[in-house]
């Protein structure tokens, strides 16, 4: 075990990866993302982890931290369970092309996983720092399979104190940036919500609150279809995967309860500078610049 | 105001969802049941293995062995670590399967054809994966 190339006692490693893995559930929560897009930049620069070794444990933990943020928003009927699970087949399908890509053409290749995180997290600063939320049009083009699936839906707008209906529309394009979103889960170990929430808003006509919440309740489903796979086949290291679990589980905790009244907008600065950080290192890291 | 608008001044109205009542309940303990059991487990385990010995810890944080049910039996018998904390991961998984599982149910019951046809596909691909990762 080691910490900055420093070696360290297995109870050290333990406190310290769960703390720094509480920072990022936090953060992650925050900004109503996974966390996985700090946490394995963090598991392979500050601790010495192996790209796809790193990618596994963050997947893993984040099917703990979307069932335990999702079930408050499901009980509160803020995730839309019909769009989910219409959605699902597409991440799922993306999650488990991603993971198996992941163990067989890329096996042993950490440096090609290193260099496919760099575009994906720049666009994820970028949609993070221009994503504004956009208000659901009252009259969207209309869309049959939204109707035949009975997609549309209502939700209780804290901040206006009243009721919201939604059309949905744009369901085919939905579902190509969900598999997008799940191939990136699969082969990354993040969430994908990050690209689903912004598409379900601008595409679905999705109020942003309902999409973040449904993204959160997706996210389980599409990190277990890849987990599923690494953990089968043996390349989940649980020892590893623990304190990161247990880390992002309770800081996305707090940070779910902070959430209402944190002023996300004034930190988003600090994160999409953590991931420009994130991606630099990770092309280091890919171009064999930093071990 | 008409008493409608009253009533939704009020607050949400969980039983006005487009899926029927039940299954947001449903789906709620199977999430905090799931996630508390699976986190008791890891808990436990990632406890057992830093009381272990150091040599044990420096494998677990390595990529293991592919998964056979035999070994996880034998390690649980014996009260390894390094098992208790792979059913805590088993669990972890298994509880969004256990929520598309019962959407299947609710939206058969429900005679909702579509969201029947919907769920069970996601089933079947997340079966699809267990064999991938079962036999890669």
């Amino acid at each position: 075990m080691e910490f900055l190339s420093f070696a360290i006692s297995p109870l050290a490693f333990v406190l310290l990866l769960a703390l720094i893995a509480a920072a990022a559930g936090l953060m992650g929560a925050l900004l109503g993302l996974g966390g996985g897009l700090f946490l394995v930049p963090v598991m392979v620069v500050l601790f010495g982890v192996d790209v796809q070794t790193a990618i596994v444990a963050s997947l893993v933990s984040v099917i703990g931290t979307s069932s335990g943020s999702a079930a408050s928003y499901v009980k509160e009927g803020l995730s839309d369970l019909r769009i989910a699970m219409f959605l699902e087949v597409a991440t799922v399908i993306g999650g488990v092309g991603g993971a198996v890509v992941s163990v067989t053409l890329l096996a042993g290749r950490s440096q090609i996983l290193a260099l496919v995180f760099v575009p994906v997290v720049v666009l994820a600063a970028i949609f993070m720092y221009r994503s504004r939320a956009i208000d659901v049009r009252s009259n969207p083009p209309h869309d049959p399979w939204a109707d035949w699936l009975k997609l549309h839906g209502r939700y209780f707008d804290e901040g206006q104190q009243r009721w919201v209906d939604y059309r949905v529309t744009g369901t085919q394009p939905g579902l190509v940036v969900a598999a997008f979103a799940g191939v990136v889960s699969g082969l990354l170990g993040i969430g994908g919500g990050v690209f689903a929430v912004p598409a379900m808003n601008t595409v679905m006509n999705v109020p942003v609150r309902v999409a973040s919440a449904t993204s959160n309740f997706m996210i389980g489903v599409t990190a277990t279809a890849g987990a599923v796979v690494y953990l089968l086949s043996g390349h989940l290291a649980i020892g590893l995967a623990a304190p990161v679990a247990i880390g992002v589980l309770a800081g996305s905790f707090a940070g779910a309860r902070l959430h209402r009244t944190a002023p996300a907008e004034t930190l988003k600065g600090l994160f999409v500078a953590i991931l420009g950080l994130a991606a630099v290192v990770m092309l280091l890291r890919g171009l064999g610049l930093l071990q | 105001m008409t008493v409608e608008g009253a009533l939704d001044a009020i607050g949400p109205r969980p039983e006005e969802t487009n899926v029927p009542p039940v299954l947001p309940q449903l789906i709620y303990y199977t999430l905090r049941i799931g996630v508390g059991i699976a986190a008791a487990l890891i808990l436990l385990g990632v406890g057992l293995l830093v009381a272990g010995s150091t040599a044990s810890f420096t494998t677990a944080t390595e990529q293991g062995s592919p998964f056979s049910l035999a070994g996880l039996a034998n390690g649980l018998a014996g009260g390894r670590a390094a098992e208790i904390l792979l059913l805590g991961f088993l669990v972890l998984i298994l509880t969004p399967l256990i929520r598309v599982v019962f959407s299947v149910l609710t939206f058969a019951v429900a005679r909702d054809r579509a969201f029947t046809v919907l769920t069970v596909t996601v089933l079947a691909l997340i079966g699809a994966s267990v064999l991938v990762g079962a036999f890669p």
